[in-house]
């Protein structure tokens, strides 16, 4: 049954994905859910693994506003942080499902639109101080009524969006995966019973809890600290900001993630709503836990989230929150990475790269139409090396999980006046270790465009940490190489470039596990002759001076020491 | 038939030669030949020699061959594929390797990607430009490509792939590159697979591009030299007919186009077993159905929707991806020649590594120590040592129990026991295969037949059947040479593609949008007279990607012919917007359209065979055997004698249903019975009258 349930919500998704017109689906930059009755998810299919943990909570701001008042045909959109949401400009869907006219289950579909009003087109208003600067509110509305359209709310809603057509697509698209989710889930309770589903789905919610807690057990039990850093809010470059998290894991198998004592919100709108601060370390957990472990409400229920309410992972309104969704990537999963490192040492990973989002708009002279983009390859780092395996290349930050897609090339220059000049290999950029991290990549393309604007959101002063001796990867980095000369890109800025600047990207790789010096001769030999690893990495990092003649290899004094002691060796 | 005479597929696996001849008057011959070393053409000749001397005719009698081969796909999936030279678009020669962000298992950490099959040395940056509206911006320059093929030379590379950017509108640097190559060749005496993207998948999408010429390329150097080969010998005979092989996409082509593109022979063993399955299933009345073909390396399974196999919307063999239609077939490690061993932590476990055909099993006393599969089945009494492979081959019972107890030694336990355990390994392994083709794509098995082909498949059927509760399993009699039989009821297809720059619909003009289908058709119709199709036998399929301007993915639609001028776009639009209700509910009819790509398929029907249980094997192979097995599938308990022999009307389990070159078991509680297509159809006991019915 939960094969079949998440097989319902994938042909939801693939249904979303093939019917979009959005920038943003075709990269799978969305997600699908379905809920049994009284809001618990029971099947979905991930996509994007953040924003699949921030349905739930919305739904549950949409049961709670409309409670009593479901009716079959009923669609009901919400995408308000203040409500649930992880971020306003994933916009979601929700359809009740009625089985012989008893609500019995929801099913979701969201996806991030590319424009939702404020004061910036692609609503990434770096100056906001305040939710209403960033884009129109959109808490729980019903939009379609017994299966006609609510026409007024579906106006005022494109009415509020620079991209009304796109946004309309999008919208469409969504109920399009809901519908199918309904036709297939009426046909499941028409073959098996509602009776039946319903008992089989409290069965898979049970066995996924005692399941999640087995896997909880079997960690090194016992209380954790950890910490990590905002350096930049949006607004100035003087403040830091610190997550703090204490970590608990009991012998019973409960785990409890308490960050009292983080910073207080931002002014700026780096701020993480509470759906994006706990989707963020759910993430990260089950980068830890057997992949096999369904993701439904019973993974959920040994674990424990406190986080104050007013500090910039719980932040009150109105405070601004646009690319809190990078942030908590960024800090959250430092966090949550290095604290679980001491109690689940065998299947942690190190840091994977950290986020540097960025926004690209300009108006197209071959449509003459806006254009709102994002370069996803360059949000494509490598992620962090775990015991016995090297960290992947190119996969993404934490929260994407390899589930997104990076842009296809050619459909990059067709869809926008920019040319795709450079997408390599970064050399040296995974974290060394006896497990090297992932590789991140550097990207250059040339902008043909007179009006050109590119927001940058993210973080560009740490790399992703290494765990167990394993060394930490290089932060990312945006530059402009424009006519008039090379321009860094801060952190959080936003920038108006002339024609024929070159925007260059350094997307950093994941963390190192264990120490370099007991890295395997032979992959250290077989990275540098790939020209990942540069000869001078090889000597100085892994000490062994590769000889590119004939690539045979000799470990450097250093080397021998260390393998002689066997220090080491069993990180 | 194509050609007039005798036609004749052939299906090569890991172990065994698979032949299906299908005489002018309709019958069909079955015959099974052993693969020797590592001469895979010399068993094809030899079974072909086999047929041809028992229906008393000669070479020049046989007008078709149709052919499966897995000689790309094992390329691939052993990693001995040809060393190849990629050249691409500077700056972007890593897309093989990033592949576009993905993995294929989200949050599992503990796996590696597939290394990428042209190492990062040998794949070289052309300073070469299309624009994304199809305008040459830069052309290459023949001194720079001169010099990095003088590397990839120095290297050791039998084979370049060149992709470039947009070259899916305008191919022209990459076509002057492979002439430059083919320059480079003809100087230096060498003779290297060039494979060119805009020739293979003319379709956007960098990386899949990229994936798929590599793949081409890679295994380009293994099958041209196998396929040339085959041919040669077929000459020497005397045969003077057409050789067609079997594609992934379930149509066959001629040889000299698989040679030309030998990525399309990839996948094609499975493709042809899941062709047979959707015969057999439309047969008997089902249009679902799960087919499930054991050989002796593999287990192919694949789910038949609406008489027909499912097709995959986009595919990968061993974690590369292949951008061309191809049947949804799931491919384990669990056939007959899989290897059983202990892992390191002391868990018994069954393959992926297979005996092959030599040594073989250790039972086929070809000097194999290993236990397999089908040792396994020896000694839990389910094969017979005497009736295996038509008669032809003895099994050594003392070797199979040997080659047990070594590996029962290893982890504290006896034969018996182990064989017990890895029978109900390779099970659970058939069952999860079968989960993943239907449960997972959201199908029910529950209300499915499971057609089973291979010669061990029938010993695990019912087993597996009723771990999904499927009702119903069907063993047609050409079982053993399941795959063969799909290649015989195959068409031969050639899919053709011409991508557009994306164009209104209202600006298509319909007089040049059917030149470009008859240009297609008529390079189609030359390849399908060139097999020997007449015109009544030819059929073509134009088809048209359309989609919403500011939509991505597309949808293929019948393009109506009938039509003309403006009409046509009415019609399209209609056709359009009804798929697209269809599979998303919703048309946006106020939107407008665009053209993407039009496609060609060309069809040339074979005769589908008329099933009159007019079913032979060769003279070879000796009457299916009878008497009393000791079937030993219950450790601890009783060794139960169970009968063995053909079935008559519906007899109740235990037993074991014999035939030439496949055994079945029939669990005790099931039974089983022969309809009168002489297949073999087992059910619960319970359903035993329904069964009566059927068996008649």
């Amino acid at each position: 049954m939960a094969h079949m349930l998440d097989a319902v919500a994938r042909e939801m998704g693939i249904v979303m994905e093939r019917s979009t017109s959005s920038r943003y689906f075709q990269v799978r930059d969305m997600s699908t859910s379905l809920f049994d009755a009284a809001g618990r998810l029971i099947g979905q299919a991930e996509y994007i693994p953040l924003m699949s943990f921030a349905l739930r909570p919305q739904l549950h701001a949409v049961q709670q506003m409309f409670a009593g008042d479901v009716h079959p045909g009923d669609v009901f959109l919400a995408s308000d942080v203040y409500y649930g949401g992880n971020q306003a400009l994933d916009v979601a869907v929700f359809a009740p499902v009625f089985v012989d006219g008893c609500l019995a289950f929801w099913t979701a579909g969201k996806g991030h639109v590319s424009d939702l009003g404020g004061n910036v087109p692609g609503s990434y208003n770096m100056k906001a101080q305040e939710v209403w600067q960033e884009n129109v509110r959109l808490p729980p509305l019903r939009v379609a009524r017994g299966g006609a359209p609510c026409h007024d709310v579906w106006t005022m809603i494109l009415a509020n969006s620079r991209t009304p057509d796109f946004l309309n697509r999008d919208l469409q698209a969504m109920m399009a995966a809901c519908a199918r989710g309904d036709d297939r889930l009426q046909a499941m309770a028409q073959r098996y019973g509602l009776a039946a589903m319903r008992q089989s789905v409290d069965d898979l919610v049970k066995l996924t809890a005692a399941a999640m807690q087995a896997e909880i057990a079997a960690m090194r039990p016992g209380v954790y600290e950890s910490e990590a850093e905002l350096s930049h809010d949006g607004i100035g470059d003087d403040r830091t900001y610190a997550v703090r998290l204490r970590l608990t894991v009991t012998p019973a198998g409960h785990i409890a993630f308490d960050f009292t004592g983080t910073s207080p919100q931002t002014r700026g709108f780096t701020n993480s709503p509470l759906s994006t601060t706990i989707s963020t370390l759910l993430c990260a957990l089950f980068m830890c836990v057997s992949s096999d472990i369904p993701h439904n409400d019973g993974c959920l229920e040994p674990v424990v989230v406190v986080v104050p309410e007013g500090c910039f992972l719980n932040p009150r309104p109105p405070a601004a929150s646009q690319t809190g969704n990078f942030i908590a990537n960024n800090v959250v999963g430092e966090a949550v990475l290095k604290a679980l490192a001491e109690s689940a040492t065998a299947r942690v990973t190190a840091g994977w790269c950290k986020a540097l989002g960025s926004t690209l708009t300009c108006s197209n002279p071959r449509s003459g139409r806006l254009e709102v983009d994002t370069a996803f390859f360059n949000n494509h780092g490598g992620s962090g090396a775990t015991r016995g395996y090297d960290g992947m290349d190119h996969l993404g930050i934490l929260v994407l999980g390899g589930g997104t897609y990076s842009n296809d090339y050619e459909r990059f220059e067709v869809q926008n006046p920019y040319r795709l000049l450079e997408h390599l290999c970064w050399t040296d950029s995974g974290g060394a270790g006896r497990w090297r991290g992932g590789l991140g990549t550097t990207a250059r393309f040339l902008v043909e465009a007179d009006d050109f604007i590119m927001a940058v959101h993210g973080d560009n002063s740490h790399g992703a940490h290494g765990v167990c001796g394993g060394q930490a990867a290089p932060p990312n980095r945006y530059m402009f190489s424009t006519p008039g000369g090379d321009l860094p890109a801060a952190a959080i800025d936003r920038y108006s470039l002339p024609r024929n600047t070159v925007v260059c990207n350094w997307n950093g790789g994941g963390g190192g596990y264990g120490a370099p010096l007991d890295r395997d001769a032979a992959a250290v030999v077989r990275d540098a002759r790939e020209g990942v690893v540069s000869l001078q990495a090889a000597a100085e990092v892994y000490g062994l001076v590769v000889d590119p003649a004939d690539w045979s290899a000799a470990p450097t004094p250093r080397r021998t020491a260390m393998n002689r002691t066997g220090r080491g060796a069993h990180p | 038939m194509g050609v007039a005479g005798l036609t004749v597929a052939i299906d090569v696996g890991g172990t065994f030669t698979d032949l299906v001849a299908l005489t002018g008057d309709g019958s069909i011959l079955l015959h099974k030949e052993f693969n020797t070393g590592g001469d895979r053409q010399a068993a094809v000749l030899r079974g072909m020699a086999a047929l041809i001397a028992d229906l008393g005719l000669a070479w020049s009698d046989v007008g078709l061959v149709v052919h499966g081969t897995t000689i790309a796909t094992n390329a691939v999936l052993t990693g001995q594929g040809a060393p190849v030279a990629l050249l691409a678009t500077q700056g972007l020669t890593d897309a093989l390797a990033l592949r576009r962000g993905r993995r294929a298992h989200l949050w599992n950490n503990h796996t590696v990607q597939p290394p990428a099959l042209v190492p990062r040395w040998r794949r070289f940056g052309v300073a070469e430009r299309v624009l994304a509206d199809g305008t040459l911006l830069q052309p290459v320059a023949p001194a720079a490509v001169a010099q990095m093929l003088a590397a990839a030379a120095a290297d050791g590379v039998t084979a370049v792939a060149v992709c470039f950017m947009h070259s899916y509108l305008n191919p022209a640097n990459e076509l002057e590159t492979r002439r430059l190559v083919q320059q480079f060749c003809t100087d230096r005496k060498l003779d290297w697979h060039v494979s060119v993207s805009a020739e293979l998948a003319p379709e956007m999408g960098y990386y899949e591009r990229t994936s798929t010429t590599v793949l081409d390329a890679y295994v380009g150097p293994v099958v041209r030299p196998y396929l040339e080969r085959l041919w040669a010998g077929l000459q020497a005979q005397g045969f003077r007919g057409t050789l067609n092989i079997m594609q992934a996409s379930g149509g066959s082509a001629p040889v000299a186009a698989a040679a030309a593109r030998p990525i399309l022979t990839l996948n094609s063993g499975p493709a042809g077993g899941a062709a047979c399955g959707a015969y057999l299933a439309t047969l008997l009345g089902y249009d679902e159905a799960v087919t499930f073909d054991m050989g002796g390396t593999s287990c192919d399974v694949a789910l038949i929707k609406d008489g027909a196999p499912l097709v995959a919307e986009s595919s990968a063999i061993a974690g590369y991806h292949l951008q061309l239609p191809v049947l949804d077939v799931v491919s384990i490690g669990a056939g007959g020649g899989s290897i059983v061993h202990a892992d390191r932590a002391g868990l018994l476990r069954v393959g992926p590594e297979s005996a092959g055909a030599d040594p073989g099993p250790a039972c086929y006393g070809k000097g194999g120590t290993r236990p397999t599969v089908t040792d396994v089945n020896l000694h839990l009494g389910l094969l017979s040592p005497e009736w295996f492979f038509g008669g032809q081959l003895r099994l050594d019972q003392a070797a199979a129990t040997a080659a047990l107890t070594a590996v029962a030694a290893q982890i504290g336990s006896d034969p018996l026991q182990v064989a017990h355990a890895a029978y109900q390994l390779v099970n659970a392994a058939m069952a999860s295969a079968v989960r993943e083709v239907s449960i997972f794509r959201g199908h029910d098995p529950r209300r499915m037949p499971l057609v089973v082909g291979g010669g061990a498949g029938a010993l695990h059927a019912c087993e597996v059947a009723r771990m999904l509760e499927m009702p119903l399993v069907v063993v047609p009699p050409v079982s053993s040479n399941f795959s063969a039989l799909g290649l015989l009821v195959s068409d031969v297809r050639y899919d053709a593609v011409r991508a557009l720059r994306p164009l209104p619909l209202e600006h298509m003009d319909p007089e040049q949008a059917v030149r470009v289908y008859a240009e297609m058709q008529s390079e189609g119709q030359e390849s399908l007279s060139r097999a020997g199709f007449r015109p009544e036998q030819q059929s073509f399929s134009p088809l048209i990607d359309l989609r919403y301007r500011g939509q991505f993915q597309t949808i293929t639609v019948p393009y109506p012919t009938a039509t003309v001028g403006a009409a046509t776009e009415q019609e399209l639009q209609a056709r359009f917007h009804a798929a697209h209700t269809r599979l998303f509910r919703f048309a946006a009819t106020g939107d407008p359209i665009e053209v993407v790509a039009q496609r060609l398929v060309s069809r040339g029907r074979l005769p589908v065979p008329e099933w009159r249980g007019r079913l032979q094997v060769t003279r070879s192979a000796r009457p299916p055997g009878r008497g009393q097995a000791q079937v030993a599938l219950y450790p601890g308990g009783p060794v139960p004698s169970v009968p063995a022999a053909e079935l008559r009307g519906v007899q109740a389990g235990p037993l074991l249903a014999t035939d030439p070159f496949w055994t079945a078991w029939i669990p005790a509680d099931y039974c089983g019975g022969r309809d009168r297509f002489g297949n073999l159809l087992a059910v619960p006991a319970a359903d035993r009258p329904w069964l009566q019915q059927r068996v008649g």
